[in-house]
């Protein structure tokens, strides 16, 4: 089907979607656990089969939890040729082959978006602007990786990306081609088009300390849904810009999984979700692939659904080429009002990658965070951030080929990592020689990434 | 929590205004000279202007005034401030809002590279009518009340591709939540 005519279709199939799950009754909308009490087969509220829950209804981490557990990785580690966006693709293209009333189906997922976006039937809430948000969404995400699974034959390899919009801000390249099935022809945006960094920062949202402040109450949206959730559906924008169609584009879940990430990295600080049972008890119905039937999920649950986010990849510096580390070599690190993709509580480093081992002589590289730093700028200067050393091997020419090094960046201030920085972060690499040596070895790095 | 109000907007986005004190472009008067900002909850709220009426718009600066002691330490030690814009009529096509804090020249032109940008909220072209938006401006309050015992918020409707939105985005008032 194409594009047109599905985005023409799309009150017929969320009354589709409404009337598999329960919710449509004869002349008019009724409670979806209600309707689905009257079936035979009534949904079970424990929907979620990969996990136990206790005699309190709390999922507790049994062996079939670590088992189903769902770890996804930066869309960057997606690239060309690999298997993941192999999978990725075919899936996605399969899903887009099935019919509209497909459950399994592109669109049909797609709706169940638009079905809760704007006025849903009752008892359901809006699941924008509100503390419903982000565990809607976590839910949707799941249920939706398990089609994408069953569409490439239950290939538990593939899992949804996620889109680093703090340091990634193209949109990934791996999502546009006209025949490509993660393309979008409605975006206004080309692969070259950049994100404002300044507006995708989240280093001010995981210090928030409160949920309501960080993903909303009952009446206000949370930060991280008015902030850079939905700055990026608004850049992307064509189908994206509009709820009711957001999810038509294949982006929509890479964009959502970081946004489910950034939960996810806010949890890992300590912070606590609602107890409130006004939140923890609503429960809202999707599809479930695995057990071919609607189920519904409690939001209590969907927070403690198994899902972990691996680490994004590093920000690489641009060093300009191959860099020879005989004198003071100074690289912006990150521009002002830029970021490192990092929590506030962790540290982390700037890796020197493909450094020579010397052969000639050993070499300790200072590293500071300004220009100007020299031979003679001292360690106790406010500016250092480490230093690492490294010494010939005895096997001559070749014995060793190069290296990559971390310099742990914990003395480096956060807020000089942070996007309220007014000013780039520089950084300089001054090579010295190390104590009893006057001759300082001769090395090159490839470049410098830094790393969360 | 520390409670900001816009009382007043502009029909426009290229006029900034000062509550009852002019565009922004007036100077400001001295700290000393400055109204106490109201202060509710035990110093964690404070109302920086009076109440707001409906549906203020475009480019709009709060009234400059002094945060009481309490609220003053608070807000220099907080690094979680954030900024809830409430009642925000859902536009129909994608408005962002650029915050700004005591920066009396930050008008249409402003942009997300001036110093005293501290955040910003987005909503798409669809939605509830009203809603409350948060903004997460870390550490900028601190940052903006350094030598300092004032404060004022400015905040800028832009489209997506960062031009002022002349309609601007009605709302009914903004809240300084620094706890």
């Amino acid at each position: 089907m194409s594009d047109d005519n599905a985005r023409n279709e799309a009150p017929a199939s969320r009354r589709q979607f409404l009337a598999r799950t329960g919710a449509l009754a004869a002349g008019g909308l009724v409670a979806a656990r209600s309707a689905a009490a009257a079936q035979a087969a009534p949904a079970p509220v424990r929907v979620i089969p990969e996990v136990t829950a206790d005699a309190g209804g709390r999922l507790r981490p049994a062996a079939a939890q670590q088992t189903a557990a769902v770890t996804r990785y930066d869309v960057a580690t997606f690239t060309e040729g690999s298997d993941k966006l192999t999978l990725l693709r075919r899936a996605v293209q399969t899903m887009r082959g099935r019919s509209d009333s497909d459950p399994t189906s592109w669109m049909y997922q797609a709706n169940i978006h638009n079905t809760f976006c704007n006025s849903p039937p009752p008892p359901y809430g809006v699941v924008h602007y509100s503390w419903r948000f982000l565990a809607w969404h976590r839910a949707y995400l799941w249920f939706f990786e398990k089609v994408l699974q069953d569409a490439v034959g239950g290939d538990t390899r593939l899992t949804l990306p996620y889109w680093n919009w703090t340091t990634e801000l193209n949109l990934p390249a791996t999502y546009f081609g006209s025949t490509n099935p993660l393309n979008d022809p409605t975006r206004q945006v080309t692969p070259t088009s950049k994100l404002d960094p300044r507006k995708t920062a989240i280093s001010g949202l995981l210090a928030l300390p409160t949920f309501t402040q960080f993903g909303g109450n009952a009446s206000d949206a949370g930060a991280l849904e008015t902030g850079p959730h939905n700055y990026v559906h608004g850049w992307v924008c064509g189908d994206m810009c509009r709820f009711s169609t957001a999810a038509r584009d294949p982006i929509f879940w890479a964009h959502h999984a970081n946004v489910d990430r950034v939960w996810y990295l806010w949890n890992q600080e300590g912070r606590d979700n609602p107890t409130d049972t006004a939140w923890t008890g609503q429960s809202y119905p999707f599809y479930d692939v695995t057990q071919k039937k609607n189920v519904t999920i409690s939001f209590g649950d969907a927070a403690q659904l198994p899902v972990t986010y691996a680490p994004p990849l590093g920000t690489s510096i641009n060093t300009g080429g191959r860099k020879r580390l005989n004198a003071p070599v100074t690289v912006q690190a990150l521009p002002a009002g830029t970021e490192l993709d990092m929590a506030p509580a962790s540290a982390g480093s700037l890796r020197v990658v493909a450094i020579d081992v010397p052969e000639d002589a050993p070499i300790s590289v200072n590293v500071f965070s300004r220009a100007g730093a020299t031979a003679q700028t001292p360690t106790s200067d406010p500016s250092f951030v480490g230093s690492f050393t490294l010494i010939p091997t005895d096997g001559g020419h070749g014995a060793h080929g190069p290296v990559n090094l971390h310099v742990p960046l914990a003395r480096l201030a956060p807020r000089m990592l942070s996007a309220q920085a007014a000013a780039p972060l520089n950084l300089t690499l001054v090579p010295t020689p190390t104590p009893g040596n006057t001759r300082i070895g001769t090395v090159s790095f490839d470049h410098l990434e830094l790393q969360p | 929590m520390t409670l900001v109000s816009i009382v007043s907007g502009a029909p426009a986005a290229v006029v900034a205004l000062t509550l009852g004190l002019g565009c922004a472009a007036a100077p400001q008067p001295a700290t000393g000279a400055l109204a106490p900002c109201a202060a509710e909850a035990g110093g964690m709220r404070i109302a920086l202007s009076g109440a707001a009426p409906a549906g203020a718009r475009g480019t709009v600066r709060t009234a400059v005034c002094r945060l009481p002691q309490a609220a003053l330490a608070r807000a220099r030690a907080a690094s979680s401030a954030v900024l809830r814009v409430e009642g925000v009529r859902t536009p129909d096509s994608p408005v962002s809002v650029l915050v700004f804090l005591n920066d009396a020249q930050a008008g249409a032109a402003a942009s997300t590279s001036r110093p005293s940008f501290a955040g910003s909220f987005t909503l798409l072209g669809e939605g509830p009518a009203k809603v409350n938006a948060q903004v997460a401006l870390g550490p900028a309050v601190a940052n903006a009340l350094r030598g300092r015992g004032d404060l004022s918020v400015t905040l800028v409707a832009v489209d997506r591709e960062d031009r002022p939105v002349a309609a601007g985005l009605a709302f009914d008032r903004v809240v300084l939540d620094l706890q």
